[in-house]
């Protein structure tokens, strides 16, 4: 298909080569769809056609869509509210997709040996890259606006035009954050140099999470707090809330603004055009040099070497060692458990991808701390959601860390699990589980207890309170290894594994480890509210049966997923 | 001792592998050749217990690679052709994970770590401090033929080994596989280097489209083709008999 000359000539005054540009973005579009591994694997086949991971993801959000869209059938909401909503939905989706993604994408080392020595212009390749982020996040945009693009129509004051309004907002929804977050990290290349790029780009990841999900928590003030009985008219806040322009916009094209709609459009046009200066005139002139910079450089060299802290680990039979020996008895455990520790604390590809999961631990108890408050829920037994919340999510955040230890670049190195003559796959599990619990788990609940404790001056009602997380963990590690091969390292990433399975991960959490804390919270409180019974189990013995049932669970599921066989050659 | 009957493996409608028959007794150092996609690393890889043949059966000292694998893993070695390694390890933490993986003792890995070390003249700082990430192909190619002998292996897999090695390194590297193959070791050698082949190994295999179609020593494949180097032996084979005609014909259509 050729371009129109306008356009070509228009992204030449860009330095943007058109044929360049589709030709590498076809490659892109080619890699993402096409068929890999699927990440779900019960049966001996491994390949699925497609991308297995990007359909169940962008199902998932469909049928999301649907059920927020649905919203409209049971609410009296006008038509500029319903959009605030769907769009703040929409923007905190798409930018915590873009954030698991991003780092493969933008940063990809990889390229630099395909692509570094080709005739093609820092824009040409920065748009291509771009462009593909773009088209991810619309794919994912698009699903979950389908039905309420639909719905909309039905929202008090709108008409026919909402779903065609609608529609084009929600690209424009999708662009800002991937404008957004190339732009931040465009600026912060600039800002760093190569050595530094790699640690700060892991904590800034962290830091735009936060940043999505506290805006988010704006929405409950727009809807003033009850959700049945909602806003009406402007506030001048809506100016400083991005999902609100868009509204404004989807109002300015229904026929249907007014002056304030068109000003929180207009703001939105112009963020999103200023944005886009800000992207093509700065970040993209420089992003070939920089990719290359990552992969060759000299701040590339020192930036991979392992640092001394590290070089400086004591060999032999200091204590340390003597304790890792007796904790991890088998070497291939051993093994297992060094290999995925350094990649946990040196690869800046596992950090990119971590890391943004590591805000939903920090955001519950900071929201906890500056909203309803963090209280002791030993004293007067006045159990809050939060602290346990807190907990819940250390072990969404290490479920996490288990898949996405699971793909990575130098998947290739994997054959030498299926070349040693490893007796149990469990020991492998084991290693990688561990290494787990070592440096996410028990950092994470150290710092609620030393959060807790601070807060309730208790250190002893903090570590009651964690007990029974700290207990369960292992049990619901577990759940990344269930009736599968799980090597550490050992997968190809393809687009779009990372938050399909991140959102799967979620609603597990939620729903199961909320029931878990459901039960802790009757156990504290001793009572059931509501029927105001007295609740049977007292504290100490609910603790005691989260031991026995973790280790029941822990044991049986290892049997249950054949951890002692060997590990078995590949089908393919 | 390496027998291979009838192993065979089929991707899809594809044979990569075709019903070979092979007998490598103990000591034998073997060049096992054959064009791009003729099977030479899948079947490399069904006898290193990587992937599962669809048929047949191979022995590693009379031990079933498919039912007895953890034993067969415990005898052979293996150096990969993309000599992929955990980039973000030290060569040192990549051995040493190597060699758990083998069950070796810590002190032993150690000890072996140094002679490879020395052998390969790899600087310890190198070793103990920098990432596989900052090492030359050759540097990385160094460990990971060290990965793969750490264990003393009695049977060696050598997939194009040779990869990003300096001249000096490939002599050594020739006469380490020649001393290991006198003590004992059976060694199964794939490349495309053919004129290495021709002077270390003792016995020569040549596959095209799955199948064996040339096995003996280099006097032997002489006397039955007719040819006086591995290479021409190699392309009369393989079918390919006028690649310097082609070769000379397509340059003339970059002629300015």
């Amino acid at each position: 298909m050729r371009l129109p000359s306008f356009i070509i000539t228009a992204l030449a005054r860009f330095d943007v080569n058109a044929r360049q540009l589709a030709t590498l973005l076809g490659v892109y579009l080619k890699q993402d769809l096409r068929g890999g591994r699927a990440f779900m694997q019960f049966s001996a086949r491994e390949y699925v056609r497609g991308n297995a991971a990007l359909l169940m993801l962008l199902g998932m959000y469909v049928f999301t869509g649907f059920m927020m869209g649905g919203m409209v059938f049971f609410t009296d909401i006008d038509a500029l509210h319903f959009s605030i909503v769907i769009h703040t939905f929409t923007l905190l989706i798409v930018a915590l997709a873009i954030l698991a993604e991003s780092g493969n994408v933008i940063f990809n080392e990889n390229e630099a040996d395909i692509l570094g020595h080709l005739p093609l212009s820092s824009r040409t390749y920065f748009a291509a890259k771009v462009l593909n982020l773009f088209l991810f996040t619309s794919l994912l945009a698009g699903a979950a606006n389908l039905f309420p693009a639909i719905f909309g129509i039905w929202a008090a004051g709108a008409n026919g035009l909402f779903l065609p309004a609608h529609a084009l907002s929600s690209l424009l929804d999708a662009l800002l954050a991937t404008a957004l977050i190339v732009t931040s990290y465009g600026v912060l290349m600039r800002l760093v140099g190569r050595e530094r790029f790699d640690s700060i780009i892991a904590y800034s990841q962290i830091v735009l999470v936060l940043l999505f999900m506290f805006g988010f928590q704006i929405l409950p003030r727009v809807m003033d707090v009850n959700f049945m009985q909602l806003a009406r008219g402007y506030r001048w806040y809506y100016l400083l809330y991005p999902p609100a322009w868009f509204a404004g916009l989807t109002l300015v094209l229904m026929g249907k603004a007014r002056a304030f709609a068109a000003a929180l459009a207009a703001v939105g046009v112009a963020v999103l055009a200023a944005l886009g200066h800000l992207a093509i005139r700065k970040v993209g002139s420089d992003y070939s040099s920089f990719v290359v910079e990552l992969s060759y450089g000299e701040g590339a060299a020192k930036a991979r070497s392992v640092d001394t802290a590290v070089a400086a680990e004591p060999r032999g039979r200091t204590l340390a060692e003597r304790l890792k020996s007796l904790w991890l008895a088998r070497p291939a455990e051993r093994a297992a458990f060094d290999l995925v520790s350094a990649y946990l604390r040196r690869n800046r590809e596992v950090k990119v991808r971590l890391y943004p999961s590591l805000a939903y631990f920090i955001f519950v108890p900071v929201l906890a701390v500056f909203s309803e408050g963090l209280h002791d829920p030993f004293i007067g037994r006045r159990v809050q959601s939060y602290p346990l919340m807190g907990a819940l999510m250390i072990c969404y955040v290490a479920l996490t860390a288990v898949e996405v230890l699971r793909f990575s670049a130098h998947y290739e190195a994997a054959y030498v699990f299926r070349v040693a003559p490893v007796e149990r796959l469990g020991d492998l599990h084991s290693g990688f589980r561990k290494a787990v619990i070592v440096w996410v788990s028990l950092p994470g609940f150290a710092i609620l207890f030393t959060l807790y404790s601070v807060l309730w001056r208790s250190p002893a009602h903090a570590a009651l309170l964690l007990a029974p997380w700290v207990i369960i963990t292992p049990a619901v590690l577990m759940l990344g290894f269930l009736f599968r091969e799980t090597l550490p390292l050992a997968r190809k990433y393809q687009k779009g594994q990372q938050a399909s399975r991140n959102l799967l991960l979620f609603l597990f959490c939620f729903v199961v480890l909320s029931l878990f804390g459901g039960l802790q919270a009757l156990a504290i409180r001793g009572r059931v509210p509501v029927a105001e019974i007295p609740f049977p189990l007292p504290y100490w013995s609910f603790i005691a049966i989260s031991l026995l049932l973790s280790a029941g669970f822990y044991f049986g599921l290892r049997a249950l997923s054949g951890e002692g066989r060997t590990v078995q050659p590949a089908t393919q | 001792m390496i027998v291979l009957e009838r192993l065979t493996k089929i991707y899809d409608a594809v044979t990569a592998v075709d019903h070979i028959d092979l007998v490598i007794p103990s000591g034998q150092l073997v060049g096992y050749l054959g064009p791009n996609g003729a099977g030479k690393s899948t079947t490399v890889k069904m006898l290193t217990g990587m992937i599962a043949p669809t048929s047949g059966r191979a022995e590693i000292y009379g031990l079933d690679v498919r039912q007895q694998s953890t034993e067969v893993k415990r005898l052979i070695g293996y150096v990969p052709e993309s000599g992929a390694v955990y980039e973000t390890l030290t060569g040192r933490e990549y051995l040493e994970m190597v060699g758990r993986l083998y069950g070796l003792d810590d002190a032993l890995i150690r000890d072996r770590i140094a002679k490879f070390a020395d052998f390969f003249e790899l600087a310890r700082d190198t070793v103990d401090r920098k990432a596989l990430a900052t090492y030359s192909k050759g540097m990385r190619q160094k460990v990971v033929i060290s990965a793969a002998l750490i264990h003393n292996p009695r049977v060696i897999f050598f997939d194009e080994p040779l990869n990003g090695l300096d001249a000096s390194t490939q002599l050594m590297f020739k006469t380490l596989i020649k001393n290991l193959a006198a003590e004992g070791k059976t060694i199964l050698y794939c490349s495309h280097i053919l004129d290495v082949v021709e002077r270390t190994c003792d016995r020569i295999v040549i596959i095209d489209h799955g199948r064996v179609v040339a096995d003996g020593t280099l006097a032997e494949l002489r006397a039955a083709s007719g040819e006086g180097s591995l290479e021409r032996i190699f392309n009369k084979l393989t079918a390919h008999t006028d690649l310097e005609e082609r070769a000379e014909e397509f340059s003339k259509t970059f002629s300015f």
